[in-house]
């Protein structure tokens, strides 16, 4: 019994060691158990995931929903050249060459659905849903 | 002359069931016509290397669209044998660029597409029926063609 703050006093000096030298390390190693991404701290910006559209064998794959204004790349992986044009016409239109091009658009910045398709391929389509 | 001798003397290609089987076909030919013009203006834009593939396109369909007039206007051996042929590649074509990816050959693009949607099924079916029926056509003008007049 009398041992146990010395014992305490023993582990609360390990993990403060551990912990310092966990900030200390650079950044990427980072054990995900905190809530604030580091890198978006010291950078000063937020940094949006990856975002890609890939188009392959006449589909798109990628995201289904991203933030307002966020930059998207679009990947082609088919050999044949295509776009992705929302269905109002007035959104985004961005056209991409086929094997292995790529080009970017921005999201708009109002939120909401937008469902878009290839304009050179009648029957593509996909959405888009930003919020 | 009676009734019966009339209608042997009728000339065959005019025939009820000779007329349908040339409105089936030209039908089939029309079919393939309209989709292929329909989607040309698109494709020309995705493939747009040699020749391009909207202008395979249209000159699929007006070659379809001519063999059809034939076709309704001749009925003869010669027009179901064009039908055949016309509706015939356009048949293996879409076959063949739907499951095997074929790069450019010459002036012809890579139309490598391997997906089903309902015009190009539909206009693949009217394509094989198209070029069955034509090939029955050719057959029995062949075949009466052969037969000795009494």
């Amino acid at each position: 019994m009398r041992n146990h703050p010395k014992a305490m006093m023993v582990i609360v000096a390990a993990a403060a060691l551990i912990a310092v030298s966990g900030c200390g390390s650079s950044g990427t190693g980072g054990y995900g158990t905190s809530s604030s991404p580091p890198s978006a701290a010291s950078s000063g910006a937020p940094q949006s995931p990856s975002l890609t559209i890939t188009i392959k064998d006449f589909g798109y794959q990628g995201p289904v929903s991203v933030s307002p204004g966020a930059k998207i790349t679009v990947k082609n992986e088919d050999t044949q050249a295509h776009t992705v044009t929302s269905d109002d016409g007035k959104a985004f239109d961005a056209a991409v060459d086929g094997g292995g091009g790529t080009t970017q658009f921005t999201a708009p910045k109002t939120p909401g659905s937008y469902p878009y398709h290839c304009a050179y391929h009648s029957n593509m389509h996909g959405s888009l849903v930003v919020k | 002359m009676s009734t019966r001798e009339a209608a042997r003397r009728k000339p065959m290609n005019r025939r009820p069931k000779d007329i349908l089987l040339r409105l089936l076909v030209a039908a089939a030919l029309v079919i393939d016509a309209v989709v292929h013009f329909d989607l040309a203006a698109g494709y020309q834009l995705g493939a747009p290397g040699g020749i391009g593939e909207g202008n395979l396109f249209r000159l699929e369909a007006a070659a379809a669209i001519l063999v059809a007039l034939y076709v309704l206007v001749r009925g003869s051996r010669p027009a179901y044998a064009a039908a055949v042929v016309i509706a015939g590649s356009a048949f293996i074509a879409v076959l063949l660029y739907r499951y095997v990816d074929i790069p450019a050959i010459g002036p012809i693009p890579s139309m490598y597409e391997p997906v089903w949607f309902f015009e190009k099924s539909l206009s693949a079916v009217a394509e094989g029926v198209g070029a069955v029926l034509a090939a029955v056509g050719y057959l029995r003008q062949r075949g009466r063609a052969r037969r000795p007049r009494r």
